[in-house]
Order: C-alpha cells, then sequence, then structure tokens
C-alpha cells in the first residue's frame, strides 16, 4: 500500500504561486469577491505564506507553499464529531463534503490554517462555471473542505491501470500543483518506497518538517534553502 | 399535605408564593412582548444567516469561532447556576438554601438550552446535525460535550422536577387553571410517607450525581478548546478554570434572578439580605478562584516565552484585545472583589451590581479566551480581525431575551420558591439543625 | 457573490420559510427541511468526452506551450505541453488564468460602433459586415485622399505571425507606422545595440550560467520568458546537479526575486551603473576578468588614438580614475567588502552573467546602466558562450511573393532622429498633437492598451480625440479601447489558431503553433482573419500581399518555409533533444518529418518546431559595431553625439567628452524638500505587463509577501511609516506633484527608508468588474525622456504620504 507524500524544495520553488492557481482551476475552488476577499473570506487550499524576518537591508523571507500536510497524526481529524474527515489508508486526509455539518472545528484544531470554509454558496459568475472540472464536486455552502491530494486524480489512475491490467505506478497520479510547478520544486510519490524520488529526498539534511514539534507527522516534507557553497575555483 | 386542606389559606403566609401563578398583571405582558420582539428579530437573523450562509456573520479565516461559540460557553457556564450550586448547598444541609434552590435550578435548565442553541446557530450546515447521532466519532471533544450536555439536561431536569412534585400537587389541589395538567405532572403526589421517603432519597441521588455531571459539563467545554493544540487554549487547567468560571457566572446570575423576583413578586420575606450575603461571599470566594486561575494560566504563559504564544498573550495585553482583556479584570476581579470584600456593600444592592458586573466580565472572558487564539495562528497571516455583524448580534440578544422570557414564563406555572421546602424548613429544620449542631460539639456520643 | 434578493429568492425565501416553520414546530427534522428549502441548490457541472488540445498562451510575451483539457465543448484545465522547449510542462500563473479570460463575464460580445462622443461614448452592437465594411471605407478613402500614410497601427501581445501579417497589411495599404508598446527589456536591449550593434534577440543561456548578476531584472516575477527564467532557476538549484549557480539581486527594494535570490544587494536606487563599475574596478585591479577575450575582441577598454590623432579615454581608465571603491560604496551605500566579495566570487566562478537596464520596473532605464551591467559580461567574457549572453539566431524567411511594392513615406517617429532604430510609442502622443511630420488620420490598436500603460497615457487618451478615426481590437473595454469609434472584438487565445515565435531572452528560433481549442464563446474574431478579410475588401496591392483566406493559410505558410529550410526538429521530450543535439554537432539532420504536411500535422500535434542548437562564435552576426568587436566605447554613440548637441549637453556632458560613449553612472536627482519620499513603481508577477487585474485568479495572489489581494497598497518601510506617524493598514494619500491617490498602507522592511511603492496594473477605469480596482501609479509618476536614449523614466517622482 503507497502512502502518498510531496516533498517542496524551497531552494527550487520561486514563489510564483502557480500552484495555487492550478490547484483552484483544478478542484473548482472558487474565486470570493473583493469584499468578501477583504473580510478573510478568501478559499485557497494551497497558500504561498511569507516568514519574514529582519529589517532593511536585512531582510529575509521563506515563503512557504503550504497545502494540506497530511498529517499521518492529524489534530483535524479526531477533533471532528461527525467523521467528515479522515486518514485513507494511502495517508490521504480526505473531506466528506456530504457529511460535514460545518462546525470548523476541524479548521481551528489543524494548527497550519490549511481547512477553508464556504462561507456563502460558491459562485461562478458569467460563463466562469463552464470551466468547472467534472471531477470535483462544488461545495455547497457551510460545508469545510481542504486539498484532497487531488484525490479524483488517483481514483482516475487507478482505474486506468485496473483497465490496463497493472499496478498502479508511481508516475501515474501527479496532483495539479505538482504537474504545474516552473521550477519542478515540487516532488509527489510513494513515501513508503524506498527507492522513490520522493523517499529519497525526505531523507535529504536537507529535510525538514513543517511545525514537526508538534507531532503531526506531515507527509508533505520540505527541503530547506541551503546556501551557495562558494565558486568551484574557490573550492579547489 | 392534606394538613392545611380545608382553611381558607391553605398556605397561611406561603400563599404569596402562588401568587404569580394566580394572577398576572399587565406589565408581564408588556415585558413578555418585549422579550418576544427580540426573539422574532433573532428568528429572523437566524433565517437570514440560513438563507446566505454564515458569511452573514464577522466570522473569517482563521477566526472560526466567534460570538456563538463565547455565547455556547457563556450559557452553559451560567448552567452551573442551579443544578451545581444548589446540589452542593442541599449536600452540605446549608439550610439558607431552601428558598433558592428551585430559582437557581431553572436556570440550568433554560439556559442550557440556549447553549445548545448557540452550537445550531453556528453550524454551517444544521440540516445535518442529525449526523452527530448518525455517525458519531467519541473522538471528538465537541461529541463529549453532546453527551454530557445532553446527561446533564436530563440529570437537570429530574433534579429539578423532582423538588417540584409537592408543590405541583399543591398546584393540582389549588383546583385553579390548568389542574389537569399539573395533576400529569404530579404523579399522584399525596404527601405520604413512603413518597416522601422516596423523593427525598431521589433528591438525595440526584443531589451527589449531578456535580460529577456539572463539573464534567464544564470540563468538557474547555476541552474543545484544550485538546486543540493552538497556543494558549492548549492548557491544562482550562478544566477547573473553566468550572470555577461557570460556577462564578452561575453565583452571578442567581443573584439577579433572585433579586429580580425578590422586587416583582413581592417575596421580601423569603429571599432576604442574608441570602444576598451569603451567595455574595460565595461570589467573593469565586472571584478569588477566577483570579488565582487567571493569573496562573498567563504568568505560565509569559513564563515560558512560546513566541507563538507569547503571540497571543500580547495581542491580549497590549494589543488589540487588550481593552477587552482589561475590562475583563476590572469587571470580572475589582469591581466584584471591591464590592463583596466589605460587609457594608455587601447588600441586595451590592451583590447585585457586582453579579451584573461579574456576568459582564464572565463573558469577555469567554470572547478573550475563544477569538485571540484564532486570530494568531501560527502560521503567518494576515490580521483581519473579527467583529461581530448584526445577525450575531440579533441572535445573541435574542437568545437572552428569550432566556428571560422563558424563565417570566415559568414563574407563570410553577411556584418559583420551593413552598414544601421552605415549610419544611420552617417545622422541620431547626429541630435539625440543633441536632446537627450539637453532633459538631464536644459532648456526651448520643446514640443514633 | 450578489446579495441583492432578486424576486424568485425572495419567493424560495418565504416560501421555504413558511413551509418549514409549517413542518417543523422546532422539531429537528423540521429543521433540515427547513434549511434543505432555504439553501440554493447545487452547482451542477455537466459532463462529456474528455480531449486534450494544445495551444499557446499569449498572456506575456514569454510564449508557453499549453495543453488544454475539453469537456465536451468546455475548456476546463489549462496546463503546461511537456514538451514544449520554453515551458516543459511548467506554467505561470498568468498563464493557468487564462480560462478566467476565456468564460470572463465582462468580454466583448460583438462588433460595436460608438454613437455618442469620444468623451462620453455610446455602444451600439453592428454586424460583423458593417464593422469591416466600415473600417473598409474608411481606410479607401484615406488611400483615395492619398493619407494611407497617416494610418498607425499599434500591435501589442500576439504572436510573431499576427505581427507579420499587420506589418505586411500596413506597408502594403501604404503606411510605415507599425509601432509596438515598449518592453523592460528595451533596455539591456539599447545597450547591445550601442554596444554590439545587434538589433534584436538579446538571449541569455540562464541554464549553463554559474553566477548570475541580476541588476534589478525582476526575472522570478515576470521577465523576458517567466517561466523559462523560472525553470532555470530550478535547475541551478536541484540537488541532483550537484552545484548551484550563485544567483545575485542587486535592487533597492526586497522584491520576491531578491527574497529568492543567494544574496540581496539592496542598492540605493538609481546608483546601478555605479556598482557595476565597482565591480568593474575589483575584475580589472585584481586581475580577475577576461584578458584575451577584451584584447581580442573588445574595443575601448584602454585608452586609445583615432584616425585624428586624437586621444581618448578607454574604459579601464574610467573605472580606475572614477569608481574607487571608496566613492562608489558612498554613492551606492553598499558597503567595499561587499563589492569586494561580489566581484572576486564573480570573476571566480565562470562563466557569469549580468543581467539589467531596468532602472525601473518593466519601462527601460537609462542606457548607460544597461551598458555598465552588460560592460561585465564582456569583462568576463561571457559573449557567445554558454551561461552567458547570446543573440538569438532568427529564423528569417523570405518575404512572401508578391512582396509590397509601394514606396512608403518616412516613419511617423522617423528614427533618424532617435538614437536607437526602434520606434518609440511614447513619442505617438507627441506626433499627433504636433500633427508633424504628417497628420494622423487613423489609429488601430491590437493586443495593447496604450492609453492605461504608457506614462504619458494620460496624453494618449487626449491626442487620440484629436485623431478622426480610432479602432481597437480588444476583447475587453480597456482604457483605449473606451476612446475607440470603432470595436472589432479579438477571439481569446484559445479560440483562435495560436503561435507564437521565439520568446524573449530565448537563443534559438522557435514556432509553436495550434488550432484553436474551443468554438467562440461570443461573436468574436480572430483579428489577424478580420486584418485578411479588410485586405481582400480593399484589394488591389493589399489583397495582392494577403491573398491567404484565412490566418490559418498564412500561418500554414510559415510552416512550408521552416519546411524549405530543412533545418530544425518539431518539438521532442529532453531526451530525444539531447540526441538530436548531439546527431546535430556531428553533422547530422534526421528530421522526424519527410513532407510538409507531416511537418504541418506534427507541429500541430507536438505543439511546435525549434532549432535546438545554439552555434556559438559566429561573431559577424553578433558583433556589428564599427570596429566588429564589442565597444565599451560606443561609437554608434559618439556618432550620434556629434549629430545632436543639444541632447548631449541635456545629459550633462559636452559634445566630443568621452564619458558620452562610455558606461558611466548618471547624475541623481534630489528629492525636494517638500516630497521626501521616492515612488518606485513594482510588477508582481501575476499583474505583470500590466494585464491581469481582471482576472480573480490572479487578483488573489498579487502580493503575497504582504497579504495583499484585490487592492493597491503602498509599501513602505516600518520605520518611515514610524516616523510619519502611520501603522499597518491605514489608509493614506499618496501625492505627488501630479496628483494624489488614496492607498492601503502595507509596512514591508524589504523598502528603502526613502522610498515607497506601489504595484503597477491597477487603477483602470474602463472594462471589467474586477479591473477597476486600486489606482494607476502612471497616474502619479513624472516622467522624463532619458536624453540620450529618448525613453521615458518614471524613477525620479518624489512624493509625500499622509493619513486621510
Ligand atoms: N506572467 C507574466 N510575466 C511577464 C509579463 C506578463 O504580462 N505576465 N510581462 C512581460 C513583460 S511585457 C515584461 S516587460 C517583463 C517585465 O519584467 P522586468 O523587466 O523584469 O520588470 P519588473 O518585473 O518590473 O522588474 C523591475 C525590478 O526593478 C526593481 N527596481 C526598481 N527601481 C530600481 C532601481 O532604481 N534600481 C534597480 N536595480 N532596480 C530597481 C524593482 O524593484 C523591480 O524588482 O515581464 C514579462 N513577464
Ligand atoms: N500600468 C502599467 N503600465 C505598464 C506596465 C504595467 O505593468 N502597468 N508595464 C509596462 C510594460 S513592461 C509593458 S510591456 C507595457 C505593456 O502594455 P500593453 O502592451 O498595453 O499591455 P497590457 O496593458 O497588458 O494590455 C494588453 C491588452 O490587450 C488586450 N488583450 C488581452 N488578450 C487579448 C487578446 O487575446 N486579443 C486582443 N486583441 N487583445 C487582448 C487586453 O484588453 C489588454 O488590455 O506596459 C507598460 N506599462
Ligand atoms: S509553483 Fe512551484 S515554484 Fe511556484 S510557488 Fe508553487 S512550488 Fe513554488
Ligand atoms: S495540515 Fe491540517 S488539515 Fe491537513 S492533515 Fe494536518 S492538521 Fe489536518
Ligand atoms: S467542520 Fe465538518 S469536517 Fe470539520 S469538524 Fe466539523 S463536521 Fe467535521
Ligand atoms: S494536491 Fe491537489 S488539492 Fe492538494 S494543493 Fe495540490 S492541487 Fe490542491
Ligand atoms: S509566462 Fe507568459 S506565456 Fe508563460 S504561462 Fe505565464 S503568461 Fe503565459
Ligand atoms: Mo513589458
Amino acid at each position: 500500500m503507497p502512502r502518498w507524500g510531496m516533498v517542496i524544495d524551497l531552494a527550487k520553488c520561486t514563489a510564483c504561486q502557480a500552484c495555487v492557481v492550478a490547484c483552484q482551476t483544478e478542484n473548482n475552488v472558487p474565486c470570493v469577491e473583493p469584499e468578501q476577499a477583504a473580510r478573510g473570506r478568501r478559499i485557497s487550499w494551497l497558500t504561498v505564506l511569507p516568514e519574514l524576518h529582519g529589517d532593511y537591508p536585512r531582510v529575509s523571507m521563506r515563503l512557504l507553499p503550504l497545502p494540506c500536510l497530511h498529517c499521518d497524526s492529524p489534530p483535524c481529524i479526531r477533533v471532528c464529531p461527525v467523521g467528515a474527515t479522515g486518514i485513507t489508508p494511502e495517508g490521504v486526509v480526505r473531506q466528506t463534503f456530504a457529511r460535514c455539518i460545518g462546525c470548523r472545528y476541524c479548521t481551528n484544531a489543524c494548527p497550519y490554517t490549511r481547512r477553508m470554509f464556504n462561507w456563502y454558496r460558491p459562485e461562478f459568475p458569467g460563463g466562469l462555471s463552464l470551466a468547472l472540472n467534472p471531477d470535483v464536486s462544488v461545495r455547497p455552502k457551510g460545508v469545510v473542505e481542504k486539498c484532497t491530494l487531488c484525490h479524483h486524480r488517483l481514483m482516475q489512475a487507478r482505474e486506468r491501470a485496473q483497465a490496463e491490467e497493472r499496478p498502479l505506478a508511481e508516475g501515474d497520479y501527479l496532483p495539479a500543483c505538482v504537474e504545474i510547478c516552473p521550477a519542478t520544486a515540487m516532488y509527489f510519490g510513494d513515501l513508503e518506497d524506498p527507492d522513490s524520488k520522493v523517499a529519497e529526498l525526505a531523507r535529504s539534511p536537507r529535510a525538514f518538517r513543517y511545525l514537526e514539534e508538534l507531532g503531526t507527522e506531515p507527509k508533505v516534507i520540505y527541503l530547506s534553502e541551503g546556501e551557495w557553497t562558494g565558486s568551484e575555483e574557490e573550492r579547489r | 399535605m392534606k394538613k392545611n386542606g380545608d382553611s381558607p389559606h391553605p398556605l397561611g403566609p406561603d400563599e404569596v408564593l402562588l401568587q404569580p401563578i394566580v394572577a398576572t398583571r399587565h406589565s408581564f405582558y408588556y415585558l413578555a412582548l418585549v422579550l418576544l420582539g427580540f426573539t422574532t428579530l433573532a428568528f429572523f437573523a437566524w433565517l437570514h444567516q440560513l438563507r446566505w450562509g454564515l458569511g452573514t456573520t464577522g466570522l473569517n479565516v482563521p477566526t472560526y469561532w466567534g460570538m456563538y461559540i463565547t455565547n455556547f460557553v457563556f450559557f452553559i457556564g451560567i448552567s452551573h447556576a442551579g443544578t451545581l450550586i444548589s446540589a452542593i448547598l442541599r449536600l452540605c444541609h446549608a439550610e439558607w438554601r431552601r428558598s433558592i434552590t428551585r430559582a437557581a435550578e431553572v436556570i440550568t435548565v433554560i439556559v442550557l438550552f440556549f447553549g445548545v442553541g448557540s452550537v445550531i446557530v453556528d453550524l454551517g450546515r444544521p440540516d445535518r446535525i442529525l449526523n452527530v447521532l448518525r455517525h458519531p466519532n467519541f473522538y471528538s471533544p465537541l461529541l463529549w460535550d453532546v453527551c454530557s450536555i445532553s446527561i446533564y439536561l436530563t440529570a437537570s431536569t429530574i433534579y429539578l422536577y423532582l423538588p417540584l412534585i409537592p408543590d405541583l400537587a399543591i398546584l393540582r389541589d389549588q383546583a385553579g387553571k390548568y389542574t389537569r395538567f399539573y395533576r400529569l405532572l404530579a404523579l399522584g403526589w399525596q404527601g405520604t410517607e413512603r413518597q416522601r421517603r422516596w423523593l427525598e432519597r431521589g433528591i438525595a441521588i440526584m443531589a451527589v450525581l449531578v456535580i460529577p455531571i456539572a463539573i464534567s459539563v464544564h470540563t468538557v467545554v474547555s476541552w474543545v478548546f484544550g485538546m486543540t493544540v493552538q497556543p494558549m487554549w492548549h492548557s491544562t487547567i482550562f478544566g477547573p478554570y473553566f468550572v470555577v468560571g461557570a460556577i462564578f457566572s452561575g453565583i452571578a446570575s442567581i443573584i439577579i434572578a433572585m433579586a429580580l423576583i425578590r422586587r416583582i413578586y413581592y417575596l421580601q420575606d423569603y429571599l432576604k439580605p442574608i441570602h444576598f450575603n451569603h451567595l455574595g461571599t460565595l461570589l467573593l470566594v469565586f472571584a478569588l478562584l477566577w483570579f488565582y486561575f487567571t493569573f496562573a494560566e498567563h504568568l505560565t504563559t509569559y513564563y515560558g516565552q512560546d513566541p507563538t504564544h507569547l503571540e497571543v498573550f500580547y495581542s491580549k495585553l497590549t494589543g488589540r484585545y487588550a481593552p477587552l482583556f482589561w475590562g475583563m479584570v476590572v469587571t470580572c476581579f475589582l469591581i466584584p472583589v471591591g464590592i463583596l470584600a466589605r460587609r457594608q456593600t455587601r447588600t441586595v444592592t451590592g451583590t447585585v451590581i457586582a453579579s451584573l458586573s461579574v456576568l459582564v466580565g464572565m463573558w469577555l472572558e469567554r470572547f478573550v479566551i475563544v477569538v485571540p487564539t484564532l486570530a494568531h495562528p501560527r502560521v503567518p497571516w494576515d490580521k483581519v480581525f473579527y467583529s461581530p455583524t448584526w445577525v450575531e448580534i440579533s441572535i445573541t440578544l435574542g437568545f437572552g431575551a428569550t432566556f428571560i422570557f422563558l424563565y417570566m414564563l415559568f414563574t407563570k406555572f410553577f411556584p418559583i420558591v420551593s413552598i414544601w421546602e421552605v415549610r419544611e424548613g420552617r417545622e422541620q429544620a431547626l429541630a435539625e439543625v440543633a441536632e446537627r449542631v450539637k453532633s459538631y460539639l464536644p459532648g456526651p456520643e448520643e446514640p443514633r | 457573490m450578489s446579495f441583492r434578493v432578486n424576486r424568485r429568492d425572495f419567493l424560495r425565501f418565504a416560501g421555504g420559510g413558511a413551509a418549514g416553520l409549517a413542518a417543523s414546530g422546532v422539531t429537528l427534522r423540521g429543521l433540515s427541511t427547513l434549511n434543505a428549502a432555504l439553501a440554493a441548490e447545487e452547482v451542477e457541472v455537466p459532463g462529456g468526452p474528455e480531449a486534450w488540445r494544445l495551444s499557446v498562451c499569449s498572456l506575456c510575451p514569454g510564449g508557453c506551450g499549453l495543453r488544454v483539457r475539453t469537456i465536451g465543448k468546455r475548456a476546463v484545465k489549462i496546463q503546461g505541453n511537456p514538451l514544449h522547449p520554453v515551458n516543459r510542462g511548467g506554467l505561470c500563473p498568468r498563464g493557468l488564468a487564462g480560462l478566467q479570460v476565456l468564460y470572463h463575464p465582462d468580454r466583448l460580445r460583438a462588433p460595436q460602433k460608438n454613437v455618442g462622443s469620444r468623451e462620453a461614448p455610446q455602444w451600439q452592437e453592428i454586424s460583423w459586415d458593417e464593422a469591416i465594411g466600415t473600417l473598409a471605407d474608411r481606410l479607401a478613402e484615406l488611400n483615395r485622399r492619398g493619407q494611407a500614410h497617416g494610418v498607425v497601427f499599434v500591435g501589442g501581445r500576439c504572436g510573431h505571425q499576427r505581427h507579420r501579417l499587420f506589418q505586411r497589411f500596413l506597408r502594403a495599404y501604404g503606411s510605415p507606422n507599425y509601432l509596438r508598446t515598449p518592453s523592460g527589456l528595451d533596455g539591456a536591449q539599447a545597450a547591445a545595440y550601442l554596444q554590439q550593434g545587434a538589433r534584436e534577440g538579446l538571449a541569455y543561456d540562464l541554464e549553463g550560467t554559474r553566477y548570475l548578476l541580476s541588476f534589478g531584472a525582476n526575472f522570478l516575477e515576470g521577465w523576458g520568458s517567466p517561466v523559462g527564467a523560472m525553470r532555470a532557476f530550478g535547475q541551478w538549484r536541484d540537488s541532483a546537479a550537484g552545484r548551484r549557480t550563485k544567483f545575485v539581486q542587486v535592487e533597492p527594494r526586497f522584491s520576491l526575486t531578491a527574497a529568492r535570490a543567494d544574496e540581496w544587494v539592496a542598492v540605493r536606487p538609481g546608483t546601478e551603473a555605479a556598482l557595476a563599475l565597482g565591480l568593474a574596478y575589483v575584475l580589472i585591479t585584481e586581475g580577475l576578468y577576461d584578458a584575451r577575450f577584451v584584447s581580442e575582441r573588445t574595443f575601448g577598454f584602454e585608452d586609445w588614438r583615432d584616425a585624428a590623432g586624437r586621444t581618448h579615454l578607454g574604459f579601464r581608465s574610467l573605472v580606475l580614475t572614477e569608481y574607487r571603491l571608496n566613492l562608489v560604496a558612498a554613492l551606492t551605500q553598499v558597503p567595499v567588502e561587499t563589492i569586494l566579495r561580489l566581484a572576486r566570487e564573480f570573476g571566480r566562478s565562470r562563466p557569469g552573467l549580468a543581467l539589467g537596464g531596468h532602472h525601473a520596473s518593466t519601462l527601460p532605464g537609462d542606457p548607460y546602466t544597461a551598458m555598465a551591467v552588460h560592460s561585465l559580461n564582456a569583462l568576463m567574457g561571457s559573449l557567445e558562450t554558454p551561461g552567458g549572453v547570446l543573440v538569438r539566431a532568427e529564423f528569417e524567411a523570405e518575404e512572401p511573393r508578391p512582396s509590397p511594392v509601394r514606396r512608403l513615406p518616412p516613419h511617423l517617429l522617423d528614427p533618424d532622429d532617435t538614437l536607437l532604430p526602434w520606434a518609440d510609442l511614447t513619442r505617438l502622443p507627441e506626433a499627433i498633437l504636433a500633427g508633424k511630420p504628417y497628420a494622423v488620420e487613423a489609429v488601430l490598436v491590437h493586443g495593447a492598451d496604450p492609453v492605461f500603460s504608457l506614462p504619458n497615457g494620460e496624453q494618449l487618451a487626449l491626442a487620440l480625440q484629436r485623431v478622426p478615426f480610432v479602432v481597437s481590437f480588444a476583447s475587453f473595454l480597456d482604457e483605449t479601447t473606451a476612446q475607440a469609434d470603432l470595436i472589432l472584438p479579438d477571439h481569446t487565445d484559445l479560440e483562435k489558431w495560436q503561435e507564437a515565435g521565439s520568446p524573449p531572452t530565448f537563443p534559438v528560433p522557435l514556432q509553436s503553433l495550434s488550432p484553436p481549442v474551443v468554438e467562440p464563446v461570443h461573436q468574436t474574431r480572430d483579428a489577424a482573419d478580420v486584418v485578411l478579410a479588410l485586405a481582400h475588401t480593399l484589394g488591389g496591392e493589399v489583397a495582392a500581399a494577403l491573398p491567404q483566406g484565412s490566418f490559418q493559410e498564412f500561418v500554414r505558410r510559415q510552416v512550408e518555409e521552416i519546411f524549405a529550410a530543412q533545418t530544425g526538429y518539431t518539438f521532442t521530450t529532453s531526451l530525444e533533444e539531447t540526441w538530436n543535439r548531439l546527431l546535430e554537432r556531428s553533422g547530422w539532420w534526421a528530421p522526424t518529418y519527410s513532407t510538409v504536411e507531416q511537418l504541418w500535422e506534427q507541429i500541430q500535434e507536438r505543439g511546435g518546431w525549434w532549432e535546438p542548437n545554439y552555434y556559438y562564435g559566429e561573431w559577424k552576426r553578433v558583433l556589428r559595431t564599427p570596429s566588429r568587436r564589442f565597444e565599451f566605447y560606443s561609437q554608434a554613440l559618439a556618432r550620434w553625439a556629434a549629430q545632436h548637441v543639444d541632447q548631449a549637453r541635456a545629459a550633462g556632458f559636452e559634445p566630443g567628452d568621452d564619458h558620452l560613449c562610455l558606461p558611466h553612472q548618471p547624475p541623481l536627482p534630489e528629492s525636494p524638500a517638500e516630497f521626501p519620499l521616492l515612488l518606485l513603481p513594482v510588477e508582481v508577477l501575476p499583474l505583470a505587463g500590466g494585464d491581469g487585474a481582471h482576472l480573480p485568479y490572479l487578483e488573489q495572489i498579487a502580493g503575497p509577501h504582504v497579504f495583499e489581494q484585490w487592492e493597491s497598497w503602498l509599501e513602505i518601510n516600518p520605520r518611515t511609516a514610524g516616523e510619519l506617524g502611520l501603522v499597518e493598514g491605514d489608509r493614506v494619500w499618496v501625492e505627488s506633484p501630479r496628483g494624489r491617490a488614496q492607498v492601503r498602507l502595507r509596512l514591508y522592511p524589504g523598502v528603502h527608508p526613502a522610498v515607497v511603492h506601489l504595484p503597477l496594473g491597477y487603477g483602470r477605469t474602463q472594462g471589467s468588474r474586477w479591473g477597476r480596482r486600486g489606482v494607476n501609479p502612471l497616474g502619479l509618476l513624472e516622467s522624463q525622456r532619458e536624453p540620450v536614449s529618448g525613453h521615458l523614466q518614471i524613477t525620479r517622482t518624489y512624493v509625500r504620504v499622509y493619513r486621510s
């Protein structure tokens, strides 16, 4: 049984946010109106968050593309009174939109603020609804939604593999954000398979898990920025 | 209880306790109208919210909880007024309790509905509430809440109902209005020795049962927050802290309820300054306890210097929420202690002022616990501050008003001071107390 | 989200409420009936057969290949074409937002004519026949009156072939006045022209470089070909590669690019030239430069003597005497140690690359800064090497026959008068208003919004009111279109044949080409088809020059030309690419096609054709200066300065002063006392290039570093704000001598304490419901013509900021 995981190399990430928009278009995440956005109601399953330090001219900023981290020990799941969110055997933290009662306990329990609520019925004004992806249901108002690791893509990949009578291979299934990243800063695959690229990267000394001190055991693993180590001439 | 059966004033001086049931003044209707006006407003606000969604509130990401959850904690806190305090007093044989237990217990039962109601209005999908029964997840503190509150509501209702039975029989026998209703409820109470023994045993058992239940309720409410890892929620003392706060606000609400009943229904003889004095002392004790917990909670946070916690901490002490935080300190501590510490000011008026202050303060406390933590998540986030909208304010006002209305309504159907207990006190307690006091003192042990 | 309760809503509301109440009591079941009645119906998403089609993004000049998923007739997802050599499957967020362009609720839906006045336009929908007829009549009329040359065509963002088509049309019709919008790369391009004689296609081998010094080239936020740049960045830092390219960003603001750099050098605004020359000082004094390259391939490094025997200042003397480190450090606010360290690192890491020449956002900076930066490349021998600066080898097809034979009058903006051999659109308003050298009779605009995006857009708007006939081919009612008499709305990308040539900074010939992905959503037409139809209506020479019935036929010609040239490959995987390169180096060419038809098919299957090899060392092609060398001392400038004495004096030097021809630090302006802060506009990736504010996907992600979205914001240093008594989130006035605007304040420690920044792209007043937000900084900025290049500069505006 694979355990799907993601590695994001912060050294390579340009903070372009293509992944953010890719997720939105793939998963029918509505764009809320500006007035609502100003009130903090933007819905975004993946957000690039800035951590800023220092004063001019010694400023540094880490820009962190943050999807749901699909924690192996997810605080969000435990608190849901109706089991509307859970973890699949493959480690995907899923959300059952049809069962969620909208109590927003999980949103408050997630230390990463990775769960979003539908404050209103989603709107796709004009022709924008024509661009909706038929593989992903549009969430009604009043429920919580979050990154599903593009679960519908997994299902499709599995169907395809079954039709071709072969086991699901690693590259068969890529989430939309990983697929689009122009700097190829995102990797995706089976953490369980020691030979996979993600497993290899996860063992790198640069690897860390965000807020790992909380014991959430995320399956989205970051590689820290790293440093330039000097010109070749100097090193010689 | 046929003793006074044929007397023209069968209840003697206690007749006054039935007055509110027998006669209703115009002012009652006016007040009811005003209160129901608020109820309607709340209902309209709720419909509006149902139609458009929770976007009509001031909530946002990451402040997912606000006024409704504050109200929830607050109302559940108030509910400790009745059952818990009355049970403790009963178990301690505090004789002065006799005229106040009923007024207190009613608060519990009614206010619990508003606690639960607050959660329901807070749901994004109230239509799916039955999922809580259909797909319960017992890991969730919210489900623990569902359980403990249901049990508490049941226990409190029984605990309210049991001591009500003899009075219901009185009402049945009065041959006034709604006799059939009272007959049904009185369950054939005749006041026989056997019935009295059963009743007393029942009350005693419930009193014992209800205390851990009540404590569990508010502990569990606190755990809704404490079980998360969020800064300044994840605290081990939240259980006792919330219970203390709950009893604190509970006492305050009893005091206010008593003062009103006493004024409106001319029950000065039953609810005397001494009652207020005693409850005032109790309130003082809890003010000190509350301060102790608050202090301990904030000192440990400060001392720990965990930056994520400190951010919340400073937002309370010096930041955006400072006015609310310091308002809370003033209203929960300075004002009540100032008034209650001195005997001269521990009067009816004094305790009422202190209590009002405490109620305001405890609401603020709940708010200051719920909101600042959410507004300062661990991950970097824009500062979009929460402030409630008309929808939330209307629903909150409506809840308050409806609660008062239902309480008033109760007084119109049931004696708000327990007739039989008062009478029993008058008839038997003196002897009992003398007996008891004697047993405390050194002297020859009497065979029991 | 609309909160107006319409009647239907109200009835449902009332009905649902009543029904619910009746059903409920307040039981739980009743509650759910109630809510179900009140809840709005859920969104149904229709299905259909799935298909994937290729296309090309033209939302910026980047030229990325797209792969579009369609369900039935709907386009539901844009992804990158993994075979496309520019982007290899990646995309920037703007490209992804293309679906919102296609299905935007506020698109222009049909041709319109203005039946009101220019000041208060009133739009009336007309048929395509009428629209094309009106335009044809007008052009025919002008031609008859001998005023054909008075027609100006402003071309903006569109593929290579469309530019060709429009240009050909215009020439055949009789006007030389084809103009393009300026770009941020113009600065570097100017340096390449002055020092290398290269007129077009400056390119960089970003992937191959080991050390990148960027002087304000904001290349992770929209520079050149944005995805191309981001891909290179990813490769520099790929742990599998084993080594890491160092990337140093020199700019006053801690932009997202600076944040992602290995090192950010917070230079005082406007002093990049001094810093570049300070670095040159170290390279020269420490002997770190490529002496061989300098002696063999450059001109003007040492002092030299001209034919008349006059001794001229050389680059070495200039740098050694005038750019000593203590002076440079004082001027640039960059410590001496930093300059020393950077120069040594740069000198020792080869190949290294210096980019720059924007003085400011997007608009070309002064040419001297660009020359100073480019001189670093020459010092390091980074011209024509892997990892260095290249000049794109264009695929130059022969002009198709019959070529337009008309003799054209001189260009309206007569480039002979200016240093640079390309026309500068910002001069158009003056030319129109002056009516010189001849009157402008009609302006046609396609793919550009100059009224919004030119620094002197306001002036252009005024000037357009004097033009008798203005036609726009826009897809949205943008600022320029609002000045038009006639709108012929264009298809958007996914509705038309899409093509693109090599994007900016891309070194080799490339042609992307894809058929339409979806049917047109509205009654729009491809502007190229419209121009072809126009040509046929006009008849005569014009029709003969453009005999093709459709744009598809026109691009088919290009494919035939490619086939005839017998070179290059259709797009392949990177593996095959490596193989092809290898073969080609050993003199083989093994194309996957053998007929034009096959090439045509394959191009559409794979997204395009390109020539994967760059042939280094074609010195004749890349060095076309009088000396046939790289010129530290620009002889083109010398020639020009001799003829333009006044402009030379305006630049601060007497004619004949060698400084005029050498890179140097231009003088810095003083800040006036009443306006203490310098206002510099910035571009953010989602809105880079001016367009994008009408797309919610992009608005939402506009300012992640300050959590801003949907609004203009003023970036200010927290200390500066503190001194002004301002706090985060305040609404403030920014006031310049030109006017003032209200914006939200965002404290950002990455801002120079004497500077404030406003993002470009906001402040439209027309068009879309979402675009009309925030302020356009160009309305506040004072633009001056840089005396030598004549480019408009917008980096010298001082403002004051106060609470509103
Ligand atoms: N996605 C997307 N990408 C695009 C476009 C698009 O539309 N969409 N448009 C393309 C186009 S048309 C262009 S022209 C390019 C523009 O891209 P660039 O030409 O790179 O222009 P800017 O991004 O504005 O970068 C200018 C940088 O210079 C800095 N700067 C400002 N003043 C100074 C100064 O005095 N000194 C120095 N050293 N730096 C300074 C600013 O802080 C800013 O970071 O982007 C292209 N990329
Ligand atoms: N305010 C502001 N001004 C700027 C800049 C800025 O960022 N902000 N950037 C500067 C730079 S670098 C540049 S290159 C120039 C760019 O300036 P312009 O070349 O004028 O580019 P945009 O402002 O992006 O305007 C492009 C217009 O094309 C239209 N359009 C979009 N898609 C299509 C299509 O498919 N077909 C047709 N026919 N039209 C379409 C849109 O209506 C849009 O208004 O502006 C410069 N000036
Ligand atoms: S798409 Fe890639 S480079 Fe861009 S923000 Fe996301 S992870 Fe970073
Ligand atoms: S990141 Fe948050 S939502 Fe995702 S699994 Fe972890 S706790 Fe749950
Ligand atoms: S909001 Fe939905 S998913 Fe989250 S805890 Fe409540 S019911 Fe569960
Ligand atoms: S994995 Fe899929 S759902 Fe999750 S952030 Fe990426 S695109 Fe969105
Ligand atoms: S870089 Fe330019 S061409 Fe490429 S996807 Fe972005 S907007 Fe389109
Ligand atoms: Mo540009």
